[in-house]
């Protein structure tokens, strides 16, 4: 009887996967996250996306599109993930320190003597990210914990002068500068007027 | 075909003053180009069903960026094939490797001669239509042999003779299958096997005694086995041998395997189709001139001037729809024409699509309105050619549905297996089928009239 058994073994696994098969493509929730037009970060549909547009009926039921995962993403990004660089301007004394650690020079730091601020204030600090390993030594080097680690990671871009981050607004930089020229400039008066 | 010819050369003096010769060539040029199209159309019709399925039984969505609902992924797919390069590996035997894509492509192709659409259309109705897609069914493993010998590839050669060992040993089942149909039907015409199925759903063979019922699962399992699918895909199973014979194939070579593998399984559902469930018979009616007076009936029946008023006013509600999608299709594409260039932006095509189907709609319901006298003469032409096309091809689609299905449930079966199945379950019990087919024949049903 083995060989009539194993006919019936066949149909019945063969009937029961196809069930299965049958019951996750009409009724399970679909996990697909909409990556591109999905904000991960805000757990939302991007504007201007036609995920966002609204139902068009019959034939979105009927793909499913409806059911789309949509909750944020970021609680699963592990504690210690080495994501995008992350800076904080006030901490920053200028010292040097992470463009001299990184071993591919990615980081190009520039700082001004400026009053009333320890160290030097920092007037560029870019990071070129088509260059970087993220091997982590500059978090390391850091005296001030300037610099760390983010969980972001959407880094991808089209053209590669987008993958420059300038982390310090252009401006503020030649603010800087002039502020650090204007004091130069007097305190070479004051020492012109007290030798004379 | 041959019929159409005759025809322009009866009432044609254009046709008549090119001759015999020229005429049955253009026939047979327009007649080659509309197949080869609907052959190419439908290997991208399945490749975007199978993705779909993929997804849907994955929890996913499958492709859904290129164009609405991802329907136009595998233009995409195939402009991305024919651009790319076209390498032959350097150990490689060149003719044949080059050559190796044409029989199998042309085995599918082949088929589409005696793969009727209608009960007059049909390219070929060839005397021994079954025997024919027989022979071009098999005619593919001469390729699939070439592609995997010329490649110099231990896993093209592995999936090459796995693919002859497994065609060779699944033809037979499917053979047994096929003859007990002939048995049944009286003839291997595929348009006489149809007409012998005429009558209603109880006609059809696979209905028509437990044997052509058991019948009909051989085939269907031996026709799966042949087109190299799952659960039967060992020769090109992905986790052993990267993907068996068309590993070293790239670029259009390897964009015709590909065509050919999913226009197969068209192949193989007309087939089954045809053989066992009705052909282009539409249930519930009679043969073709059933049709043509029901279609008459149906318009004379839409003539009625109550009716004719339900018609417009659906024409109407779906012109109001065509307005609602196709403004909502414009707003979307307003609002996002500045960031046009943004690569992320995409017009919500699904809208635009639907405004096509309303207004489609809506204007076939409005034309009933001018076109009332000639109703009757419409609908019965309709009837004639257009559904029995139309359920021919749901029926297909239907047993295509099945086969994809199988692919993403079942495992692989492994070579011991898959050649128990053929030769110790399939050909025994498709002799047995035979045997019993006959005597059932016999015992129900006078001799000499077929069907």
């Amino acid at each position: 009887m083995g060989y009539l058994s194993n006919i019936y073994e066949a149909v019945s696994t063969v009937a029961v996967g196809m069930w299965i098969t049958f019951k996750t493509a009409v009724a399970e929730r679909k996990i697909t996250i909409q990556y591109p037009s999905f904000d991960i970060e805000a757990g939302r549909l991007k504007d201007g996306d036609p995920a966002v547009a609204k139902s068009t009926g019959f034939f979105e039921l009927v793909m499913g599109n409806n059911q789309d995962y949509r909750g944020p993403l970021r609680p699963r990004v592990a504690e210690r993930y080495r994501g995008l660089l992350g800076y904080d301007e006030a901490k920053c004394i200028g010292c040097l320190l992470c463009a001299r650690t990184c071993p591919i020079d990615v980081i190009t730091v520039e700082g001004v003597k400026l009053e009333g601020r320890q160290g030097k204030a920092p007037v560029v600090f870019r990071v070129n990210y088509a260059k970087c390993m993220f091997c982590g030594l500059y978090v390391e080097a850091c005296p001030t914990q300037a610099v760390f680690f983010t969980h972001h990671f959407e880094a991808a871009a089209f053209r590669f002068p987008d993958l420059v981050r300038d982390f310090i607004d252009p401006e503020l930089g030649r603010q800087r500068l002039a502020q650090a020229e204007e004091a130069k400039k007097s305190k070479a008066k004051e020492e012109g007027e007290g030798q004379s | 075909m041959e019929s159409l010819v005759n025809l322009l050369l009866r009432d044609s003096a254009l046709f008549q003053g090119l001759g015999y010769g020229l005429t049955a060539a253009l026939v047979m040029f327009v007649c080659g180009f509309i197949v080869v199209n609907f052959f190419g159309l439908m290997a991208g019709v399945y490749i975007f069903l199978e993705r779909k399925v993929a997804g849907w039984t994955n929890s996913r969505r499958g492709p859904n960026r290129v164009g609405p609902y991802g329907l136009i992924q595998f233009v995409a797919d195939g402009v991305k094939l024919l651009l790319k390069e076209d390498v032959i590996p350097d150990q490689a035997d060149r003719p044949f490797f080059r050559f190796a894509p044409y029989p199998v492509l042309l085995g599918t192709v082949l088929s589409f001669v005696v793969a009727p659409f209608g009960p007059k259309l049909i390219i070929g109705d060839l005397n021994l239509g079954l025997f024919y897609l027989l022979a071009t069914g098999s005619f593919t493993v001469i390729g699939l042999i070439m592609a995997g010998w010329a490649s110099h590839n231990k896993w093209s050669l592995l999936g090459g003779m796995r693919s002859a060992a497994q065609i060779v040993s699944y033809e037979i089942p499917n053979a047994l299958a096929f003859l007990l149909v002939v048995l049944t039907a009286g003839t291997m015409s595929v348009q006489g096997i149809i007409g012998a199925q005429a009558g209603g759903i109880g006609r059809w063979f696979v209905f028509s005694s437990p044997f052509a019922f058991a019948a009909f699962f051989i085939y269907f399992i031996s026709a799966v086995a042949e087109i190299n699918r799952i659960p039967f895909d060992i020769p090109e199973a992905e986790s052993e041998l990267v993907s068996g014979y068309n590993v070293e194939y790239s670029a259009m070579r390897f964009a015709m395997f590909f065509a050919a593998e999913f226009g197969n399984i068209y192949v193989v559902s007309a087939a089954a189709v045809t053989c066992f469930l009705g052909g282009w018979q539409v249930p519930l009616t009679g043969g073709p001139e059933d049709l043509a007076g029901l279609g008459r009936a149906v318009g004379q029946f839409l003539a009625w001037p109550v009716l004719q008023v339900a018609l417009l006013i659906g024409a109407l509600a779906c012109f109001f729809l065509t307005w609602r999608a196709g403004r909502g299709f414009a707003l979307d594409l307003k609002r996002k024409l500045p960031r046009f260039t943004d690569r992320l932006v995409r017009v919500n095509s699904e809208l635009g699509l639907l405004a096509l189907l309303f207004g489609g709609t809506g204007l076939i319901l409005a034309l009933h309105w001018p076109l009332r006298p000639y109703l009757a003469g419409i609908y019965a032409f309709l009837f004639v050619y257009l559904v029995p096309f139309l359920v021919f091809f749901i029926k297909a689609m239907a047993v295509s549905f099945v086969i994809l299905w199988w692919r993403w449930t079942l495992p692989r079966l492994r070579v011991d297996q898959l050649m128990g199945v053929a030769w110790k379950y399939l050909i025994p019990i498709g002799f047995f089928c035979l045997l019993g087919q006959a005597v059932w024949l016999i015992l129900f049903r006078s001799p000499g009239t077929a069907g």
